[in-house]
């Protein structure tokens, strides 16, 4: 008798509301705006093993893969005077990043692999089967929360290096997490899934501008209706998508810390993901 | 005779303190390195020490954990900066002139954002275990190992995010 599953499913989802931004004010961490969750979103899964003695365990892998799309995420600044200017910032799926899924693992990817857990200590892991007698069932936690930041000011180039400040962000992040088990012989056997997502959408406005704004020298409005967390029941089948399912296995998607860096150096000064402006009112197209 | 004595005590007290002492760029139980990566109060909080002459370093900083007799890469992002805002820390390598002191930025034990704020999603603590920081020079030759830390396992509050306003 071979190994073989009996079934793989989420039997618990919790979903973490999106949280107002945080001003971080240090020496060693600079000064920036973080958007975060209030507290990680978890997914409990299980599958479930059979088989007998003999049969090898080797090259067995259970746990979660993830994939995420961030088609928005940009930044506006603006100087303090008209001739001080304004700066867009686009990490999202404008000119500056072109893939719009990647893959979400951890950073310690083992090369090739798919997993967003490198960690081999259950619960929180992609593990292999444990050598106990089977029936084996393998319980599963995926915990997860969203980060990312903008600094709140940059220095516009056009504008002789004025100050601009920062004025409004926008993010959205969506996911889809699957619970996945990888045969010995390298086969993916997806079993369930759920979708989620979180956004982000802040104006910003210093109450002062000399001597430089403190943390509490700023003023953080929500623009209504563009923030929030949502989450999917769990389906207890495979994903259906068909763009989704060639993304979370396939060796050429690129994992999206490396997305993330891409972001990073496209929006630095004179890159493609970076537009200056000498108008300091200038509305720019988000989508590009 | 007797203030002979007192000077020769003195001496030998003076010495005997200075016996505790590690002469500068030696690290016990190893030849000397030009470049030492010590460990300061708490886990994660290292000081970079050049002791020769000015030499250029890559900004990554490998982070390795001790795993059996083996180091292994740990694939973390650690950058030799003492503050995130460095122009360094967008570059690949940078200069440590001789005789710098660099109080690296600390790390708290996650595998992403653990030092400088990263955009991400997935992040885990890669503790607990003994780790050490990894120096290497610009052209990859050579590499200046720290001192070993035990880093514990548990996943901190995020220390860049305070309580957000209301």
């Amino acid at each position: 008798m071979a190994i073989a599953i009996e079934y793989g499913r989420i039997t618990g989802l919790i979903n973490a509301p999106t949280r107002a931004p945080a001003i971080t004010w240090d020496d060693t961490h600079g000064r920036y705006v973080g958007f975060t969750l209030v507290a990680r979103n978890r997914a409990d899964g299980q599958v479930k093993f059979t088989g007998n003695g003999r049969d090898s365990r080797d090259g067995w892998d259970v746990g979660w893969i993830q994939v995420a799309e961030a088609r928005t995420n940009w930044g506006m600044y603006r100087g303090e005077k008209e001739e001080d200017g304004s700066v867009f910032v686009q990490r999202g799926g404008g000119s500056a990043n072109r893939q719009r899924m990647c893959l979400d693992i951890s950073r310690r990817r083992i090369i090739g692999d798919v997993f967003t857990r490198t960690k081999e200590a259950a619960p929180w892991c992609h593990c292999g089967i444990p050598t106990v007698p089977f029936p084996v069932t393998v319980a599963l936690i995926e915990q997860d929360q969203p980060f990312d930041w903008y600094d709140l000011e940059t220095k516009n180039a056009l504008a002789k290096g004025r100050t601009n400040y920062l004025d409004e962000v926008q993010m959205e992040f969506k996911f889809c997490t699957v619970l996945s088990v990888r045969d010995s012989a390298r086969t993916f056997h997806h079993l369930a899934h759920f979708y989620w997502s979180a956004r982000w959408h802040y104006t910003f406005h210093p109450k002062r501008y000399s001597p430089k704004p403190e943390p509490e020298d700023w003023t953080v409005t929500p623009v209504e209706g563009g923030n929030g967390a949502t989450m999917s029941a769990a389906y207890q089948f495979p994903p259906r998508d068909a763009n989704l399912t060639r993304v979370l296995t396939a060796k050429h998607t690129l994992d999206c810390h490396g997305v993330v860096d891409l972001a990073s150096q496209n929006t630095r000064p004179g890159g493609p993901g970076r537009r200056e402006y000498a108008d300091r009112n200038h509305k720019p197209d988000v989508r590009r | 005779m007797r203030l002979a004595a007192l000077c020769a005590l003195a001496l030998l007290t003076s010495c005997g303190d200075h016996l505790d002492v590690k002469p500068i760029g030696r690290q016990e139980g190893r030849a000397q390195t030009a470049i030492t990566i010590r460990s300061l109060d708490k886990p994660g909080a290292e000081i970079v020490e050049n002791h020769g002459q000015s030499q250029t370093v890559r900004v990554h900083v490998e982070v390795e954990q001790r795993d059996g007799e083996k180091w292994k890469d740990t694939g973390t992002n650690v950058k030799l900066v003492e503050r995130c805002t460095e122009a360094e820390a967008d570059q690949t390598c940078r200069n440590l002139p001789a005789g710098a002191r660099l109080t690296v930025a600390p790390w708290n034990g996650m595998d992403v954002g653990g030092q400088c704020p990263e955009s991400h999603s997935i992040d885990e603590n890669i503790g607990p275990g003994t780790f050490r920081f990894v120096v290497t020079s610009c052209d990859g030759k050579d590499r200046f190992e720290g001192d070993p830390f035990d880093m514990p396992g548990e996943t901190p509050p995020p220390p860049y995010m305070p309580d957000a306003k209301k």
